[in-house]
């Protein structure tokens, strides 16, 4: 029974003392007192992949399915042994991707297995999941600790995954019952008084960078968005590592070599722009534009729109949850 | 809630109802209250054997027509919902009313006065009109069939049912009251239309107004001679101007009975009519055809649009494509001029229900709130926002925007026999070492144990009629903890159904002894996907603290493991050929029949010991020989002329040494003598399979195909038998020959055919008629001669038929005159050559 993923099960600290201040804490309470039950939908769609299907099938199946991560299942092992996300796709493109006139034949060819083992090369970490009963701030510490953004629910009493709890659900869900709970002082507080986001080394691209260069800062840097800068360092645009799997739906992963710009056409119609925020704003405010807008991050810019850092879900979350916050901890 | 569950424990489920209890007892069966799982919406559901029912299967008209039943909106017409076939019943999911039948209420209050008589009168009429508008007939209209809702508003039952049935048949199964019955009814003639409803309308009227029948006797045959004479008693404190509607309606000549119209231009009537039970006549005559209407029809029976409009056009109102074609469009009309009574009398959405019960359940645990997904201002507040989805990047769905994508479901349609696709899967879930149980023949409850995880895996497997040809092999996952009448299922129709999974979720710290909370969440959407599983689950919360260790394996993903398996199994099949059906399908139904002699068909214990007994048994003696022995027991049954006997042992001899092509050919051959061409093909195959080489094996095979009808691969068998023992002087002196003869025939056969229609052709479109000419008498007259010569060439040539002479020369004779060629055709026992067995 050596594939039993890690679960982490029960509520904790649900004996809380009553503490006097309202204020005190009232995020990481909040995440305490609820389950992860309370956030898997009424209705979702999953999708599960064996891990003999082949690669390629998997990519265009989360592209049809319209889902951006899909459970593990091994036959052989009868249990759930990982996730297949976008950033699967990214490490294949670019760790094998040679020209725009020879086709990728590990991605043509190779199973889900087979990808994995030559990926993890014996380093195989059970699967991080979580059980429905476990709260919220496990849930929380877990996506963190981890460095994950998709974190199976499975039921440990039917062993099925019921849902993939990511960072955004989590913060929607805090956000419905925001303005029933005492609001913390620290919400008027700007990015900058308590130093949330990230502000060195911020990997940017620029419009005309080739896109396995985008992608190969995405597998290094482990990165979710670069943004697209201009000569002065201004943003114009912005490259996830959800745009990526536009390649697998247009099937144009063979040409890597294209410009970031040229790769981001697709989705003219419906892009809004770059979300942005400024340092000098209230993190109420820049949580408000996060789940309204329904992304993961925030470009921080300066008043000439030069990029200045990044604030993502991740780092909201560590500060109202795990530091509740408190500076400097970030 | 522990006692509700148990009240569901062991009841039958039909669809999302649990079945309650009976209702009563109609002309078709009994009906039974049943209550949605979830919402404890009440419906009536009606259960009708299909014995009773003529032919159900056979006529797609009638299934139209049933069809159609659901199209019926009326407000006072009790409305059917949904119709769920299964090969021994059929289930019709109708709309529960809950005063009662208004037989009882008259019963039990005597008459009622004159104004609420003529208001549940005036309901009443509407619907009868509503039905023959629409090209239906009760004609079993009587006080137990018109049933009261909350409100005291009548409600008609069992519209269009008694269509089903042959005349004769109905009158007798009607509880033997014929005090309902128009004259021309109980005197037997066969024809009943409209009429016969306006006068069990009028013995309706006369109960409501004087709480007694018209026509009552204890005695049948003077009961029949007070209807043929139609004289019935009118008391005093009836006003004079409802007497002469009731004498208008009760007329013994049907001719002279009132009709709709005149009733509903009766003073009587109109007194106090509400305007909704009579909106605006539709015009039929309309000549705008109605788009969506069409399309609709289309979808809902499967059609092409040309079909819908042929019958539109040709004002073929009865057919059943017109009547759904008017009835949508009523539909629509009635929605906007009645919406509100219509809207009340509508079954509650499911999904209602499910707030209310959320927001009990946080009522009841304090903190916790309710889902996001079920805040009702979320669900306003926030639009989906396209570019967050992949569902623009998806290329199927951009290019093809509108088509809707094919239905998935997790099943196996099959046009095959029902018991024929059950022995199948018993077939293949022999092979694949399941287990099962038989709880009834189209209903087994399966087992496998996973041998990694070692846990157990149940599904349940149900078969379902889709249509007149077409069933479905519904898979439903059964989970071990849960009540299984409580299983989440989608529509049986199209559903890949997953069982519920459940989480314990401990009470909350301030009540440690609250009672534990239950909510129930439907979650009934039938998955959409493609390459892998999706789900849509239950879920199940019960409170309690039993927290366990993690279950290895996942049971839904192991479900799905096992039902494709089977399918892949069944797969399998069709490429290399049948093994052993006949003998399973056996074993099959002796179980089956064991089953229905243990009576109560809700035993949960599986009887999973006696199959693995069983089997062993089996292994456990000397395959080969007791094969042997079995053949041998064959040929001789064979012999002595009891051929399905020998079948059966060869069958099972089959079953213990499945590659011996000496059993299959023998089977084949006693298979054809028994007329049973296409098993016997199958098994002349299987003999081939195995021995490729052996000349009678290919000799049985042909002749087997001969039977079938399949000449031009007769001719090869016989050839490659021929090939390879040239010797055999009976492949080249009877079979070949005879083949080629046939062969030869078919050919000629349809030639016939050919010129047939070519003249049927030239009939229809007369090349004179064709012509541009005008209308002078001597052109229209030769081209009608012309006509009528093809007329009678054409009846000429299918009066006669294609024969061979011994020479092998092809002639056309008419029927009658081939006498004498019936000594050149063999009979079948000459066919099948004695064998020394």
């Amino acid at each position: 029974m050596e594939c039993i993923p890690v679960t982490i099960d029960d509520l904790e600290g649900k004996n809380d003392p009553v503490i006097e201040d309202p204020e005190h804490n009232v995020y990481t309470r909040f995440m305490k007192s609820h389950r992860c039950y309370d956030l898997v939908p009424t209705s979702s769609k999953l999708v599960v992949f064996d891990t003999s299907l082949q690669v390629k099938k998997a990519f265009f199946a989360l592209v049809s399915n319209g889902v951006r991560a899909a459970p593990l299942w091994d036959s052989k092992k009868q249990c759930f042994v990982g996730m297949l996300t976008i950033t699967d796709f990214i490490n294949i493109l670019h760790r094998y991707y040679k020209s725009p006139l020879v086709q990728i034949y590990e991605l043509e060819e190779h199973k889900i297995e087979t990808w994995r083992e030559l990926y993890l090369q014996d380093s195989f970490k059970p699967l991080v999941s979580i059980s429905p009963n476990a709260s919220l701030y496990d849930a929380v510490s877990s996506l963190l600790k981890n460095k994950i953004h998709r974190l199976p629910v499975i039921d440990p009493l039917t062993g099925n995954t019921l849902y993939i709890l990511t960072h955004k659900r989590i913060l929607k869900f805090l956000k419905l019952f925001i303005s029933e709970m005492p609001k913390p002082s620290f919400l008027r507080q700007t990015l900058e008084d308590l130093n949330i986001g990230t502000f060195q080394n911020i990997a940017v691209v620029r419009t005309d960078t080739p896109l396995y260069t985008a992608l190969g800062i995405f597998v290094e840097q482990r990165v979710s968005a670069l943004p697209v800068v201009d000569d002065k360092g201004r943003v114009v645009d912005i490259y996830s590592k959800f745009d990526v799997i536009n390649l697998a739906a247009e099937k144009t992963y063979n040409n890597l070599d294209l410009t970031v710009t040229k790769a981001l056409q697709h989705r003219s119609q419906y892009f809004e722009g770059v979300l942005t925020c400024h340092r000098h704003e209230t993190v109420e405010a820049i949580i408000n534009r996060l789940v309204e807008a329904e992304v993961h991050r925030l470009v921080v810019v300066d008043e000439q729109d030069v990029v200045k850092g990044i604030v993502s879900l991740s780092d909201i979350l560590q500060a109202l949850v795990l530091t509740d916050g408190e500076e400097g901890t970030a | 809630m522990a006692t509700e569950k148990q009240k569901h424990e062991g009841r039958v489920k039909i669809g999302h109802y649990i079945l309650g209890d009976t209702l009563g007892v109609g002309t078709f069966g009994k009906v039974k209250v049943g209550q949605h799982e979830l919402t404890k919406h009440q419906v009536a559901v009606k259960i009708l054997n299909r014995q009773k029912i003529r032919s159900l299967d056979v006529v797609g008209k009638i299934r139209r027509e049933i069809q159609n039943l659901k199209l019926f909106r009326h407000p006072h017409i009790i409305k059917l919902y949904q119709v769920i076939s299964t090969p021994t019943d059929i289930f019709m999911v109708m709309e529960y009313v809950s005063g009662g039948e208004l037989f009882d209420y008259i019963c039990k209050n005597g008459k009622l006065d004159e104004k609420e008589s003529r208001r549940l009168f005036q309901q009443i009429i509407s619907a009868v009109d509503y039905c023959h508008r629409h090209m239906v007939v009760h004609r079993d209209l009587k006080p137990e069939n018109v049933l009261l809702d909350a409100h005291m508003n009548a409600k008609i039952a069992d519209f269009g049912l008694s269509n089903m049935m042959s005349d004769g048949e109905f009158l007798r199964t009607s509880c033997g009251s014929p005090n309902y019955a128009a004259p021309e009814v109980i005197s037997g003639r066969l024809y009943a239309g409209p009429e016969v409803d306006i006068w069990s309308s009028g013995v309706i009227l006369y109960a409501l107004l004087c709480g007694t029948l018209p026509f009552d006797d204890d005695h049948v045959p003077t009961l029949f001679k007070k209807i043929c004479d139609g004289i019935f008693f009118t008391p005093q404190y009836l006003d004079p101007s409802v007497i002469s509607l009731l004498k208008h309606m009760l007329q013994v000549d049907p001719m002279k009975r009132a009709t709709i119209k005149e009733i509903r231009e009766d003073e009587w009537f109109k007194q106090g009519l509400p305007k909704y039970l009579f909106p605006e006549d539709p015009s039929y005559s309309n000549n705008m055809i109605d788009d969506e209407a069409l399309k609709e029809v289309c979808e809902k029976f499967e059609c092409t649009e040309e079909e819908v409009l042929s019958c539109i056009y040709s004002r073929n109102h009865q057919d059943p494509l017109a009547v759904a074609y008017h009835l949508i469009i009523d539909n629509r009309r009635i929605m906007s001029e009645a919406k509100d009574f219509y809207l009340a009398s509508s079954p509650p959405d499911s999904f209602l229900d499910d707030q209310h019960l959320t927001s009990s359940g946080a009522a009841m645990a304090g903190i916790i709130k309710p889902h996001p997904e079920r805040v009702p201002f979320l669900l306003a507040e926030t639009p989906p926002r396209p570019r967050h989805t992949l569902d623009e990047l998806n290329p199927q769905r951009s290019k093809h925007q509108g088509v809707r994508r094919a239905k998935w479901h997790l099943g196996i349609r099959s046009q095959s026999r029902p018991n024929d696709i059950m022995s199948e899967v018993c077939r293949a879930m022999k092979q694949l070492d399941y287990e099962w149980k038989v709880v009834n023949p189209y209903y087994l409850r399966v087992k496998r144990k996973n041998p990694i995880t070692g846990m157990q895996t149940k599904m349940s497997l149900q078969l379902y009629q889709v249509d007149s040809r077409t069933y479905l092999l519904d898979f439903r996952s059964i989970d071990d903890d849960m009540l299984e009448t409580k299983s989440g299922t989608a529509t049986p129709l199209r559903s890949g159904s997953v069982g519920n999974y459940r989480t314990t979720i401990k009470n909350d710290a301030d009540g440690a002894d609250a009672p534990a909370m239950s909510s129930t969440v439907p979650l009934t959407k039938a998955a959409e996907g493609s390459l892998a599983s999706s789900l849509t689950s239950s879920i199940d919360s019960t409170g309690g603290d039993t927290l366990t260790v993690p279950r290895p394996g996942s049971h839904t993903i192991e479900f799905f493991e096992i039902c494709r398996r089977l399918m892949a199994s069944f797969g399998w099949k069709r490429k290399v050929g049948e093994k052993v059906s006949k003998s399973v399908v056996q074993q099959f139904e002796a179980e089956a029949e064991k089953v229905e002699d243990a009576g109560p068909r809700h035993d949960e214990e599986v009887d999973w010991l006696h199959a693995i007994k069983r089997r062993r048994e089996i292994l456990l003696e000397d395959c080969a020989a007791k094969s042997k022995r079995l053949k041998d027991e064959g040929a001789t049954l064979a012999e002595h002329g009891r051929h399905w006997e020998a079948v059966k042992k060869l069958d099972e001899a089959i079953q213990l040494t499945p590659d011996n092509p000496l059993l299959y050919e023998m089977k084949s051959q006693v298979l054809t003598i028994l007329q049973e061409v296409f098993p016997a093909v199958k098994a002349a195959e299987m003999a081939v399979k195995f021995r490729p080489l052996w000349w009678e094996g290919w000799q049985t095979l042909g002749r087997a195909q001969l039977n079938l009808g399949e000449v031009d691969l007769a001719v090869r068998s016989f050839q490659v038998a021929i090939h390879l023992c040239p010797s055999e002087r009976s492949l080249w002196q009877e079979d070949l020959e005879w083949a080629w003869r046939l062969q030869k025939q078919d050919l000629a056969t349809k030639e016939k055919t050919r010129q047939e229609e070519e003249t049927k052709e030239r009939i229809l479109n007369a090349p004179e008629l064709e012509q541009d000419y005008d209308f002078e008498s001597d052109e229209v007259l030769a081209a009608c001669v012309a006509v009528a010569e093809r007329q009678t060439q054409y009846e000429e040539l299918k009066r006669s038929a294609v024969v061979i002479d011994a020479e092998g020369n092809v002639k056309n004779v008419l029927p009658g005159e081939e006498g004498a060629e019936d000594a050149a055709i063999p009979s079948n026992e000459q066919f099948v050559k004695a064998r020394r067995l």
